[in-house]
């Protein structure tokens, strides 16, 4: 079988540091995205973690203007410090701009109803989808999740990097009392059974494919995904047709 | 693309891939579900994904004293042909060690070696309470398999090069290659013919098995999984996702532990 993927969680740029030798420009990730045929990638640019979102979001912007298969994240900052300029949000769907994640641990704010109330109450009510970054340590916790949920129980959350040793006992909960909350698939996949066992207690339509490139391999979201122990029905709905139906229900302005 | 990774996607495993998976545990762990950890479930996961043999300490054996080896000694002999595994070692017990180590050879058909958690038993790698231990494995070339962990005063790269300096006959394996430390992981790799660098925890971030490839040490790099904590198929993905080639991958994969395997029985 055949499938066709979207990768939600995916960063492009140059890192300051990169010890690693990871950093990827936009023409590799393609390159690499025809190579695995991943058809189509949700990114940011990693400026906009590590620079200044404003700044960040422009360059994003620039890079996936002319990439019919790239859609784009902005981040935000507490709107009272006049950081983010404001013609950011406008023709967002011209823009190719499916989602908003926020770094208040990079960024040093706090991300919750004092903060942000009017903007979550905006995204809850249009449907976009906010993508969390629970691993990095720079976006939250499952604590600070918990409690955003709490006050915006309809928001849109595609939970990003869940965490490496097996996260049912975090994530579960969340599943079970919000309904528009999302698990993208990249560490499920790592844990052995995660992605069949929340398949079966809660169905494929609550996960999203995501690979966490260029941190992680694509290939190894691709291949525990494609033999895993589900339906092929169910392998569809993880590998697109789940954020296909999130960025369709999008009300954009 | 590689043809090694059009192969697993299209079949999911290989017939001429026989992978040996050298890190495992199996059974419930305190600190996160674990769906897929019993012997039965474990071995009908292993076919799915074409691995031949693993070799494992059950969490109870290393976690919860008064056991012992019981849960290790029934799944080997459950399944012989697909289960080989470590005996556990509690430092904290050196009553259960002795015995142990007197009754080890009755089990040659179970056990490879022994398997060490220092960080988890607060004891370090030096410490006298691993003393027996390593002179046993020494003296009868046994795999010892520790965790080791970059920065830990427990196994981080120090402790390790302790060990390694006064037992050359035992194989160590660097479980989670001292995750972190890379640089001293290689240096450790190309100096002592007797280490080798296991791969669970290091295969979930890009760049670091390449730079052991880069270093040339790709003859004393494991395939290991920590399964049941992780999943086979995301960690056969990853190591292909490196752009290693096809002789790499096949020493990594099985043929690196075949050697160990056979050299210690």
């Amino acid at each position: 079988m055949k499938i066709k993927f979207i990768d939600t969680n995916i960063w492009i740029g140059k890192l300051m540091n990169d010890k690693n030798k990871i950093s990827v420009t936009t023409d590799q990730l393609l390159k690499k995205m025809e190579e695995l045929n991943v058809e189509k990638a949700i990114v940011y640019h990693i400026s906009q973690r590590d620079v200044h979102p404003d700044f960040g979001n422009e360059v994003l912007i620039n890079e996936i203007s002319d990439k019919p298969n790239l859609y784009g994240i902005l981040t935000v900052l507490p709107f009272q410090t006049g950081e983010i300029r404001e013609n950011i949000f406008k023709n967002l769907k011209e823009k190719k701009i499916v989602g908003f994640n926020f770094f208040p641990k990079r960024h040093n704010y706090i991300l919750d109803k004092i903060t942000f109330g009017d903007f979550l109450s905006y995204l809850e009510d249009k449907r976009f989808p906010v993508f969390f970054d629970i691993l990095s340590g720079f976006s939250v916790d499952y604590k600070d999740l918990y409690l955003i949920l709490r006050d915006f129980p309809k928001l849109t959350c595609i939970l990003c990097n869940v965490g490496i040793w097996n996260t049912n006992r975090y994530t579960w909960p969340l599943l079970e009392k919000f309904e528009n909350v999302y698990l993208e698939s990249s560490l499920l996949s790592l844990s052995e059974g995660a992605i069949e066992e929340t398949v079966k207690r809660y169905g494929a339509d609550r996960i999203v494919f995501g690979s966490g490139f260029p941190e992680r391999y694509i290939e190894a979201s691709i291949l525990q995904i494609v033999h895993s122990d589900i339906s092929d029905n169910d392998k569809e709905k993880i590998c697109y047709k789940n954020i296909e139906r999130i960025i369709k229900e999008i009300k954009y302005e | 693309m590689n043809k090694i990774w059009n192969k697993f996607l299209k079949e999911g495993k290989l017939f001429d891939f026989p992978i040996i998976d050298i890190h495992c545990h199996m059974g419930f762990f305190y600190g996160s579900q674990m769906p897929y950890s019993s012997p039965e479930i474990m071995a009908k996961r292993m076919e799915k994904a074409g691995i031949k043999l693993i070799v494992f300490c059950h969490h109870y054996s290393l976690f919860f004293p008064e056991i012992g080896n019981k849960f290790n000694i029934e799944a080997v002999k459950k399944y012989p042909d697909k289960f080989k595994a470590y005996c556990a070692i509690n430092p904290n017990y050196q009553d259960t060690i002795k015995k142990d180590l007197e009754t080890f050879d009755k089990y040659s058909d179970i056990y490879v070696g022994f398997k060490l958690l220092p960080d988890y038993h607060r004891v370090s790698l030096s410490d006298y309470r691993y003393k027996k231990v390593f002179e046993f494995a020494n003296k009868n070339k046994l795999i010892v398999l520790t965790h080791t962990w970059g920065g830990s005063s427990y196994d981080g790269a120090e402790e390790v090069e302790k060990i390694i300096k006064k037992y050359r006959n035992l194989i160590l394996i660097l479980g989670h290659s001292i995750h972190g430390d890379w640089k001293k992981t290689i240096e450790i790799a190309k100096n002592y013919e007797n280490v080798y660098l296991e791969l669970t925890a290091v295969l979930d971030e890009r760049g670091i098995v390449e730079e052991f490839i880069e270093n040339g040490v790709s003859n004393k790099i494991l395939f290991g999984t920590d399964f049941p904590w992780f999943n086979h198929h995301y960690y056969i993905g990853a190591l292909i996702g490196t752009g290693i080639n096809e002789d790499a991958l096949r020493k990594i994969f099985y043929g690196n532990a075949m050697k160990l395997i056979k050299k210690e029985r």
